[in-house]
């Protein structure tokens, strides 16, 4: 089977599970949206008219989709949060599951890690990972005639094939020398590895140049998510990061995330269905057998409504799964009637006062070993199949 | 040629190492790492003829240091700091910036804090004049966009210190109108974003860096309740003792919707002074120190050693190319110590970082963790592309910028290597001072695609237009013609390029590496085209983007 894709698909903001995948109905200390506690595909669910997709998605995906929930963020912060859970700590400089993955299962690929967003962290893992800007301005790299027009221009020189061939072997020698003269440190060979793989990858790059130019510039979530779709099915990149692109900040009227949260869910069935229909590099695989897809906001809200009726940051997460190595259908973690998360079995994701309260390390640990990756810590053992 | 040759391999020496392991970078690597550094070019031929001159170097930073170039360099920085220079505030133009492009008005709204910078260093003002000065630096779009602006003189020099005429405290940098409207406070954040921005930008110390466990029985929705765990729970207090009383001092309006703003603005009004009584209800304080407003705060801050210590700290990390913690304490100690002992002379300050053996680190030989390079910047690449081929990449935007529904004009002119939004920048590893908020560690392939991209335009240009001119007036190639395939005249070309874009005086088998790159392209097409080739694979080589 081959190594296992991650798709990294980001709610910034802080979605509000309480619409959704952490309903808690009936309680008096949680301010709950209009809604019906239905379990769909194993998974309990808020339903309600709004939010049509949710349902949607939980018959269709929810046999293979794993929800962990009581993840502690420890900080109200965006960034630390959104920091914490990505990487594992809140300091800055560190690389993201992504990137992580990317380094242990698709180092060869072109782009291993495709940033489709502003908050991927590749930290020293950077030589691994690509922007493709706001305006997809990489298509206008690969392709310097959908790039903008210069303001000073020259012949229109390019050079062809054969001598960017010459022009890599005059550079490789060029690196050589200077590994001579200054690669005795373990930081100044990597820069020069990093930078050999760089034109390495760029070059393979150039072999794509279509690749982006055929999903628009990118201005939307699917937008986003097909560029992604199109980079794993050519063999462009192992993982990639996908923003939704809308705010889920709701510190005003709650109500709005009922919206948020349709459009999200909506996005990600259609997502899944189209991975499901691309071939995987293995024969008989669909591309969604070998992804492993993540959905993740850096924190969730407040139990209560704030005086503007909407809700403030709260330091817990909650996080989705969906692939074929994971046991779906199911809630792995517990949270209290104010979506606290509580001490749990990592061998069984059930309450254990004697247990331990779901950490971003262990998350992270988790989606290496759903990924097939050797996991770096303790793992949520009941969320792997 | 051969007598240039044998002069240049004269003057070029491998310097010995001055502390066991430690092998720092010969004079003209030096020279060429400052200069890029400090001017954002690489030295000219001449400078690097006398590199290995008694006192050379330390007369070349002097220069340097008096050089307006050097502002760039100290702009850069402190954006790093203070992450300023954004392309993601899309701000509108309407009222008196109707129809001014809009990149205009992001650089001059987003970059005049930094030019206040810039302004200390040219009149030689003590670096705490950035916390007490009465005065700040603003251009004409500026001046229309804030209200309260006194002072301007349209027919005067674009930049201008001018005055705030509402009576504002003045602090400095802290008086910036445009610097709380990028550090927004919305909500029941009562400021503390701001004060902890504050507090990283001028005494490198981050709130949010604390890894601090907000306690689970805590119920955030309850007013009370999280008021008094902000008074007495020892988590809480690990930073609120501190940082609540700090974001007391702001006078400024606490969140404007960029799409909402018309100008001119007010962010500044003396009601928003007490704030603090509605909101936190923690009095301002300056770690326990009771001030009266923020010129005192300013005051405050440009006394506490930390302040020293933080600008220091700072400066080294740039220069040398490190993050901020990995500078070390004896390293700090001593540069603090000499900054204070100045007067705060920041120029003083940065002479003393790269006259010293962390600026000069090429490598080491006993297994020392010592990182030798500092990768060049999007900026600087930009600004040493220039100086070398006169090619800068930029394009002229028509369409209404950033899909703004009112109050838009037409994007400008864009500067693909410094923008965020429609150019490169992010690509290249830069940090966009809004979501990315450091460079980027290491090359990946974007990175190397901009670079080739941009070598591709500035090569083809500069081959354009020097073929195009008498050698006496050209950048480059002035030592061959359009066809000279002249074995002498193309070695002592290329002799010439090692020279001006590496620093490279000895001739070696990369010389003929490059010599036999000319060759081959010549003999399939021209020399012209070879001589494209050639710079192509020049000015995106390992030399020119890690130093």
């Amino acid at each position: 089977m081959a190594p296992k894709r991650l798709l990294l698909v980001l709610a910034y903001g802080g979605w509000d599970t309480s619409f959704t995948v952490d309903p808690k109905p009936d309680t008096a200390v949680l301010d709950s949206p209009p809604g019906t506690l239905i379990e769909v595909g194993g998974i309990p669910i808020l339903d309600h008219s709004s939010r049509p997709a949710v349902r949607d998605f939980f018959e269709r995906w929810g046999d293979r989709t794993a929800v962990i929930k009581g993840i502690e963020t420890g900080s109200i912060a965006h960034v630390i949060c959104h920091r914490k859970l990505a990487t594992g700590s809140g300091l800055e400089g560190g690389a993201d599951i992504a990137a992580r993955i990317a380094e242990s299962n698709g180092i060869t690929r072109p782009l291993p890690y495709l940033i489709l967003g502003f908050r991927g962290y590749a930290g020293p893992l950077d030589s691994l990972a690509g922007r493709i800007g706001t305006k997809n301005q990489l298509r206008g790299l690969l392709d310097p005639t959908q790039g903008y027009p210069a303001v000073q221009r020259g012949t229109g020189f390019r050079p062809t094939d054969t001598e960017r061939r010459w022009i890599r072997e005059w550079q490789a020698a060029r690196v050589r020398r200077e590994r001579a003269l200054r690669g005795q440190t373990a930081s100044n060979a990597q820069a020069l590895d990093d930078f050999t793989s760089s034109m390495d990858r760029a070059a393979l790059l150039r072999g794509h140049a279509d690749l982006l130019g055929g999903s628009g510039p990118g201005d939307s979530f699917l937008d986003r998510a097909r560029i992604a779709l199109d980079a794993f099915a050519t063999g462009l990149s192992q993982c990639a990061l996908v923003e939704v692109g809308v705010d889920f900040d709701t510190h005003r009227q709650s109500g709005q995330q009922a919206a948020l949260q349709d459009q999200l869910f909506a996005g990600l069935s259609t997502i899944l269905t189209e991975l499901d229909v691309l071939p995987g590099e293995s024969v008989g695989s669909s591309m969604l057998d070998e992804t492993v897809v993540v959905t993740m906001s850096e924190m969730t809200r407040t139990p209560r409504e704030n005086s503007l009726g909407g809700k403030d940051h709260w330091p817990w997460a909650t996080v989705m799964v969906h692939g074929n190595t994971l046991i779906g259908g199911r809630v792995h973690g517990v949270t209290d009637e104010a979506q606290r998360g509580l001490a749990i079995d990592l061998a069984t994701g059930m309450q254990d006062p004697a247990g331990e309260i779901l950490s971003p390390p262990v998350l992270l640990s988790t989606i290496q070993a759903l990924c097939g990756a050797e996991p770096d810590g303790p793992v949520l053992e009941s969320v792997l199949l | 040629m051969a007598r240039l040759i044998s002069l240049l391999s004269l003057l070029a020496c491998r310097s010995e190492p001055v502390s066991e392991g430690i092998v720092p970078l010969s004079a003209v690597d030096r020279l060429s790492r400052a200069s890029v550094l400090m001017v954002g070019v690489r030295p000219s031929v001449d400078q690097l003829l006398t590199a290995n001159n008694t006192g050379a170097f330390e007369d070349q930073v002097d220069l340097w240091l008096q050089d307006p170039r050097f502002g760039s360099a100290v702009r850069e920085l402190h954006d790093e700091a203070w992450q300023l220079d954004t392309d993601f505030l899309l701000l509108p133009a309407n009222g008196p910036l109707q129809d001014v492009p809009m990149t205009r008005i992001r650089e001059s709204l987003n970059t005049a804090p930094l030019r206040m910078v810039q302004r200390i260093l040219v009149d030689d003002l003590p670096y705490t004049e950035l916390l007490t000065a009465d005065w700040v630096i603003l251009d004409e779009i500026g001046a229309r966009a804030w209200s309260h602006v006194g002072g301007y003189d349209p027919s005067g020099p674009r930049w201008q210190q001018v005055r705030y005429t509402d009576d504002r405290p003045m602090a400095g940098l802290l008086s910036y109108d445009m610097i709380w409207l990028r550090w927004r406070s919305a909500g029941a954040n009562h400021n503390r974003g701001r004060a902890n921005a504050l507090s990283k930008a001028l005494l490198c110390e981050d709130y949010l860096a604390r890894d601090v466990r907000i306690s689970s029985n805590l119920d955030l929705t309850d007013d009370d309740a999280l008021a008094d765990a902000l008074r007495t729970d020892p988590a809480c207090q690990a930073c609120h003792q501190t940082l609540d009383p700090l974001a007391s001092f702001l006078p400024y309006n606490p969140y404007r919707v960029i799409q909402e703003l018309e100008w001119p603005e007010t962010m500044y009004h003396p009601a928003w002074q007490n704030d603090w009584l509605d909101t936190s209800g923690v009095p301002p304080a300056y770690f326990g120190e009771d001030l009266r407003d923020l010129s005192a705060l300013g005051q405050a801050i440009a006394d506490d050693p930390r302040f020293a210590r933080c600008t220091a700290r700072r400066a080294a990390a740039y220069f040398t190319g490190r993050d901020l913690a990995q500078v070390p304490d004896a390293e700090l100690d001593g540069l603090q110590s000499a900054f204070v002992a100045s007067d705060f002379d920041y120029k003083a300050l940065v002479k003393q970082v790269v006259l010293s053996a962390s600026f000069a680190t090429s490598t080491a030989t006993d297994g020392s963790a010592v990182d030798g390079y500092r990768r060049i910047r999007p900026q600087e690449l930009a600004s040493v592309i220039e100086d070398l081929t006169g090619y800068r990449w930029q394009t002229e935007l028509d369409v209404p910028c950033c899909g703004a529904e009112t109050g838009s004009s037409r994007t400008g002119r864009v500067d693909l290597m410094e923008d965020d939004y429609h150019g490169y920048n992010q690509l290249a590893g830069g940090f966009d001072a809004f979501y990315v908020e450091r460079h980027a560690d290491t090359f990946n392939a974007t990175t190397v695609l901009v670079t080739e991209e941009l070598a591709r335009r500035a090569a083809d240009f500069v081959v354009d237009r020097d073929f195009d001119r008498a050698p006496e007036n050209r950048r480059l190639l002035m030592h061959v013609e359009r066809g000279t395939t002249d074995r002498v005249d193309v070695q002592r070309q290329i002799a010439f390029l090692h020279a001006r874009l590496y620093g490279e005086l000895d001739w070696t088998t990369d010389h003929a590496h490059t010599e036999d790159l000319f060759e081959r392209v010549s003999a399939e097409s021209s020399a012209e085209r070879a001589w494209r080739v050639v710079l192509m694979a020049m000015l995106s080589d390992i030399r020119l983007l890690a130093f």
